[in-house]
């Protein structure tokens, strides 16, 4: 008898071989500025919780009191017995949060854009997607039937480019999609020009913004207050699995919008919804985000202080316009024996990052800096980078 | 070995290196038609082996490049070298189906091998459009780089 499934060994033997197989480390506590990964205690510069509210007592308390009233699952799919009230509160105040009309949650991000793209687009229509833009959307662009084009990274003269390309083409409808913040590098979309591209041959506009929810804009309301563009994107998608601390997505934008997700968006139709107690959570994150723009603003402070330091040790930090702070090291396997350094000799846990997450050559550690971080461990933290730094001769 | 800088726009821009390719068969296509030869000579056979070889290796070489090409291009990073990397695997394969039609073509006045001129032009033809610019391969391509962890990279190398 044949083993039908030797492939996988096969492939998983590959992608070693390439050194592209991902070692997943256990966490053994809770979400902090300091982790304990295999027993040990280590300084976390890996995580997304921007505003350290993954631990936050306001949001376990929350999440608590939910299990209390509500217990611990949904019992169906949003559509059938699935939305509790829950569900529609938080809806409701990420729609104020935001300044739209409406919001509708989903499972994740990742899940959003997968609802989102093809209930926009399909045949004969044109999706215009930034080159960077996260694999959440390469894969929503994949379930739409639409074609496809690419622009170069935040390109808007390419973007109008092809714009004009898709019109010639006699597109029906054309959907331009970018990333609101570049994860890897931490750069900004141009989404005020990128908007009035699209306004220029009648396109719609989709911004993901899962790595500005809750860190640009007034008090973290994204990049579409940053630009001052309410009204003028068509589809905001965020997450609540980042700076909001807990799990799930949400896509915000006009009544019409949110309707039509909730007939047509798959996986708000053919899948569960998120947990009482995780919504109660992203219930109360938006609240403390609505009251109060300290966390955010703790957050900017810690990135300046970190950034500083960092560069008056000598460190490239590429072009990050955000809290996102890539050490820039260029070869694979120095970003790789700096991050297991930092690991094993510092205690401090900041994950490299190398082909093909980002191209060959540019290489880097990406330095996550929260909220939650306090001046001292922003200190150690650019003092255990400057220590491997020269020691493998990258700064002085 | 450097190719011209084909830039922007998928396979907008390549169309015209294809249509090169594609210009001299339809040609001797048309002057065959006005043209045609009477009567095969008495080497007409010798010429149709020969231009059948040809074929036969040729049309499988188009196969063989555009394989080893796509995994060439799987390989590559950069923008450049994946855009030098496409129109290299595009030309070559292009030259490959053409190659036989223009060799039968130069036997059908010395031989009369009309026919034989005209089937095989036919088949490079077919090639010419499989070999050439298309936005389904590219799709295609693009796919393997995601199913890889990467993103639309030949649209991307092929767009920049």
């Amino acid at each position: 008898m044949t083993d039908k499934t030797a492939f996988i060994r096969d492939e998983v033997q590959a992608l070693k071989d390439q050194g592209l197989y991902n070692t997943i480390r256990t966490i053994e506590g809770p979400q902090g500025a300091h982790l304990t990964v295999d027993g040990r205690e280590v300084l976390n510069f890996c995580s997304n919780n921007y505003l350290g509210l993954a631990n936050d007592a306001r949001l376990v308390e929350a999440a608590k009191g939910a299990l209390a009233r509500y217990g611990v699952g949904p019992g169906a799919v949003r559509t059938i017995a699935g939305t509790m009230i829950l569900h529609t509160e938080l809806e409701s105040a990420l729609a104020r949060f935001k300044g739209v009309d409406a919001t509708i949650s989903f499972q994740s991000g990742f899940v959003a854009n997968l609802a989102v793209i093809p209930a926009l687009v399909g045949a004969g229509d044109v999706i215009i997607s930034d080159e960077l833009n996260h694999a959440s959307i390469v894969d929503g662009v994949r379930l739409a039937k639409a074609a496809r084009k690419i622009y170069p990274h935040n390109d808007v003269a390419a973007l109008r480019e092809r714009l004009a390309e898709a019109r010639a083409e006699g597109a029906n409808r054309i959907l331009t999609i970018t990333d609101g913040v570049f994860s890897m590098d931490g750069d900004l979309a141009p989404l005020d020009r990128i908007v009035d591209a699209a306004d220029e041959f009648d396109a719609m506009v989709m911004v993901d913004d899962a790595h500005g929810e809750g860190v640009v804009g007034r008090g973290g309301r994204g990049i579409v207050d940053h630009f001052g563009l309410h009204g003028r994107v068509d589809v905001e998608v965020g997450t609540m699995s980042k700076a909001f601390g807990a799990v799930g997505g949400y896509v915000a934008g006009s009544n019409e919008l949110i309707e039509w997700l909730r007939q047509r968006g798959r996986p708000f139709l053919f899948s569960s919804a998120v947990t009482p107690p995780d919504v109660a959570a992203c219930l109360a994150a938006v609240g403390i985000l609505d009251a109060s723009t300290e966390l955010v603003d703790r957050l900017w402070s810690n990135a300046a202080v970190f950034k500083a330091m960092m560069t008056s040790y000598g460190f490239d930090l590429g072009s990050s316009d955000t809290p996102i702070t890539p050490v820039m090291l260029g070869e694979e396997h120095l970003a790789r024996e700096f991050s297991r350094r930092l690991l094993e000799d510092r205690a401090v846990f900041a994950q490299a990052i190398s082909f093909p997450t980002v191209p060959r050559g540019k290489a880097r550690i990406r330095v996550m800096i929260s909220a939650a971080h306090s001046e001292r461990d922003l200190e150690d933290g650019a003092t255990a980078f400057a220590a491997v730094g020269r020691e493998l001769g990258v700064v002085p | 070995m450097s190719f011209p800088d084909i830039d922007r726009r998928g396979t907008r821009r390549l169309r015209w290196i294809w249509a090169l390719f594609v210009a001299p068969v339809v040609a001797a296509i048309a002057l065959v038609v006005v043209v045609a030869p009477s009567q095969p000579d008495g080497s007409a056979v010798w010429f149709t082996v020969v231009v059948v070889l040809a074929a036969v290796v040729d049309f499988a070489g188009v196969f063989w490049i555009r394989w080893v090409g796509a995994e060439a291009i799987l390989s590559l990073d950069s923008n450049d070298e994946i855009r030098v990397a496409y129109l290299r695997r595009m030309v070559l394969s292009c030259a490959f189906a053409v190659t036989p039609a223009l060799l039968a073509f130069a036997f059908v006045f010395a031989a009369g091998t009309t026919e034989v001129f005209l089937g095989v032009a036919a088949a490079a033809l077919l090639l010419l459009a499989y070999a050439g610019p298309r936005s389904s391969d590219i799709e295609l391509l693009d796919d393997r780089m995601v199913d890889a962890g990467r993103s639309f990279r030949v649209s991307a190398a092929l767009d920049s």
